[in-house]
């Protein structure tokens, strides 16, 4: 009997120990969406951490007299109401607060109706808040009032977790020496990694035009390729120089870098190709690619975009195309095959289009 | 294991060895008693209250953990004694639980970027613990019939081996509340060279003499210092080694 009493005081101290407590208040601070009124002449919208770009087609909606909400995380707030904002023609700053209320982050809305630059030299680069790597911008306003248009992105998010206390020298894409530069200050430098992660081993060096999702279980689905283009693409062009890092991880071949421009129509289902669906989906009408097992030094390089299907200008004049540029220092990088230390620069390139349309 | 388990035995014989050679100089009128026993430890290296970062425990796992001690014990009058021995044992269970915004240091360990990440994590994990002690058990003794013993006192323990490691998946990890999320499919952790090699704690419990000198045994044990190393605040728990001990003894 007193063993029977000593299991029972012995077994339920331990299920003491084993109470789900209440949860604690949300610390997330997040605008996890932006939903429109009326999505008519909205093209795209792209997330990253504290700022998102809303894409628009100019003659459809007005950014002047917008109307949008934002879903945002369980229990935080957010000032000012987006009710209260009309005007989107300039950034808006939006600051959310944790359910806890000890953090805050400013979120900043772009309304982005201009076309996409088409030529890219990669003299801007700036350092996301709060990170230590870099990302190169396009600057579409003037000298005087220069407007940031973030359309280049890459892996470097997810490689944070790696690079740690490191700087931006660290991470698969960063911007070259001046040295290491075709002209100019800077040019785009991709350099394979290694991870140390036994399931992902390498970190291609990428960048492309688009938006990256560092939260999806998949990377190449997280790679979200392409922006609303409204010019007939004709030839990519511009200069490399790329320098391979040995054999690849997995198959042991050589390594490769790969250039490749695509252009797609977007669909209810189809917003966006992904690493997944880029080779073969059958929304791309044109493509222009490069592949390289290394160069002497810069080359300079020029490949028509091929069409196979012909294009519609009026679907193309009001945004139902994207375009799609796409680097990587290791071909073979979405599955995690590369050399560690295959790099690869990239200066000057250019979307040569069609003056007539 | 086949080698520390007959190193373990030599050691306790040794000790019974040299404890009977002392006893026979004893003069007082009852003599030592010598037991040995052999049992398996059920329980858990957990927190006194979970933490609420931990929402739910999605599994369970005791493993087996053996003990096998000896100890020697010496009346002062019929009812009243002390009992001192020395006892091998593991320690160790397997949960898997989902945490919310749980701070976590993950250890890249290969790689020419190696260290520890730490973050907010958002997921699913999956811990093992399994750690070897030498335990020495100190306890008084009383004796309310010929058939039961009930003890309680002190255990003073060190862990000879230890494990403490475990798998992050299905999350998200980010630095602070400031960052994206970046997912989880799945990374490993270890914080096997984190663990406290000292443990001590409360040691209370009884056996009943089945037939002879056979006896069963329940001991519950139960440490007062943490098994994790503060200091190195890997991870934002405070563990205690909490188990009940059953097993069978056997009386010279």
């Amino acid at each position: 009997m007193r063993k029977l009493t000593l299991v029972a005081i012995a077994s339920s101290m331990l299920l003491c120990t084993s109470c789900i407590k209440d949860e604690l208040p949300g610390i997330d601070a997040d605008i996890e969406e932006v939903v429109f009124e009326n999505t008519d002449g909205v093209l795209n919208v792209t997330y990253r951490h504290s700022e998102i770009d809303i894409y628009i087609d100019e003659s459809r909606i007005d950014p002047s007299d917008m109307t949008l909400s934002a879903i945002i995380s369980d229990g935080a707030s957010i000032t000012p109401s987006p009710a209260a904002i009309k005007d989107y023609t300039t950034p808006v700053t939006y600051t959310v607060t944790s359910e806890d209320g000890k953090w805050s982050n400013d979120w900043v809305i772009t309304v982005i109706s201009n076309d996409l630059p088409t030529y890219y030299d990669f003299e801007n680069w700036y350092q996301p808040y709060g990170k230590k790597y870099m990302m190169p911008f396009e600057n579409i306003g003037s000298e005087e009032q220069p407007m940031q248009l973030n359309i280049w992105a890459c892996g470097n998010e997810a490689y944070a977790y790696v690079a740690g206390k490191h700087d931006y020298t660290a991470y698969p894409t960063q911007p070259s020496t001046e040295e290491e530069a075709y002209s100019g200050k800077h040019a785009l430098k991709l350099v394979t990694r290694s991870t140390g992660d036994l399931y992902k081993p390498i970190a291609a060096g990428n960048a492309f035009i688009g938006e990256f999702d560092a939260s999806d279980y998949e990377p190449r689905n997280g790679t979200h390729f392409g922006l609303p283009f409204r010019k007939r693409p004709l030839k990519f062009a511009g200069h490399f120089n790329y320098i391979p890092g040995g054999s690849t991880h997995i198959t042991g071949e050589p390594d490769n870098c790969r250039l490749q421009a695509v252009l797609y129509t977007t669909d209810e289902q189809t917003k966006y190709l992904t690493g997944m669906t880029i080779a073969d989906s059958p929304n791309v009408v044109a493509r222009a690619e490069i592949s390289s097992a290394g160069t002497e030094g810069y080359q300079r390089f020029e490949v028509d975009f091929v069409y196979t299907s012909e294009i519609d200008t009026e679907l193309l004049k009001s945004g139902g195309y994207n375009l799609a540029i796409v680097m990587t220092a290791s071909r073979n990088g979405d599955i995690f095959d590369g050399a560690v230390g295959s790099t690869l620069y990239v200066d000057n390139l250019q979307i040569v289009c069609d003056e007539n349309l | 294991m086949k080698v520390r388990f007959s190193l373990i035995i030599a050691a306790l014989l040794a000790c019974l060895g040299t404890t009977t050679a002392s006893a026979q100089s004893d003069e007082l009128s009852l003599p030592l008693e010598y037991n040995v026993y052999a049992g398996v430890n059920l329980g858990g290296t957990a927190p006194i209250g979970l933490p609420a970062q931990i929402r739910s425990i999605d599994g369970f796992n005791p493993g087996l953990n053996l003990s096998i001690g000896a100890d020697v014990t010496k009346m002062f009058t019929s009812k009243w004694g002390v009992s001192a021995g020395l006892r091998f044992e593991n320690k160790g269970m397997t949960t898997e639980a989902s945490v919310k915004d749980y701070r976590l240091t993950v250890n890249i360990k290969e790689g020419d970027e190696q260290g520890e990440k730490r973050g907010y994590y958002t997921g699913k994990v999956k811990n093992t613990t399994d750690n070897s002690y030498l335990t020495i058990p100190v306890k008084a003794i009383f004796r309310p019939s010929k058939r039961w013993d009930i003890k309680g006192g002190l255990y003073f323990a060190y862990a000879i081996e230890t494990e403490f490691t475990g798998k992050a998946f299905d999350g998200t990890i980010r630095e602070t509340p400031e960052h994206g999320r970046v997912a989880v499919k799945v990374a490993d952790y270890d914080y096997s060279d984190d663990i406290n090699r000292f443990d001590m704690g409360l040691e209370i419990g009884g056996a009943y003499r089945l037939y002879k000198g056979l006896s069963v045994k329940a001991d519950l044990s139960w440490g007062l210092l943490s098994t994790l190393d503060g200091d190195t605040k890997k991870v934002d728990m405070t563990t205690y080694n909490i188990y009940l001990n059953i097993g069978l003894g056997y009386k010279f």
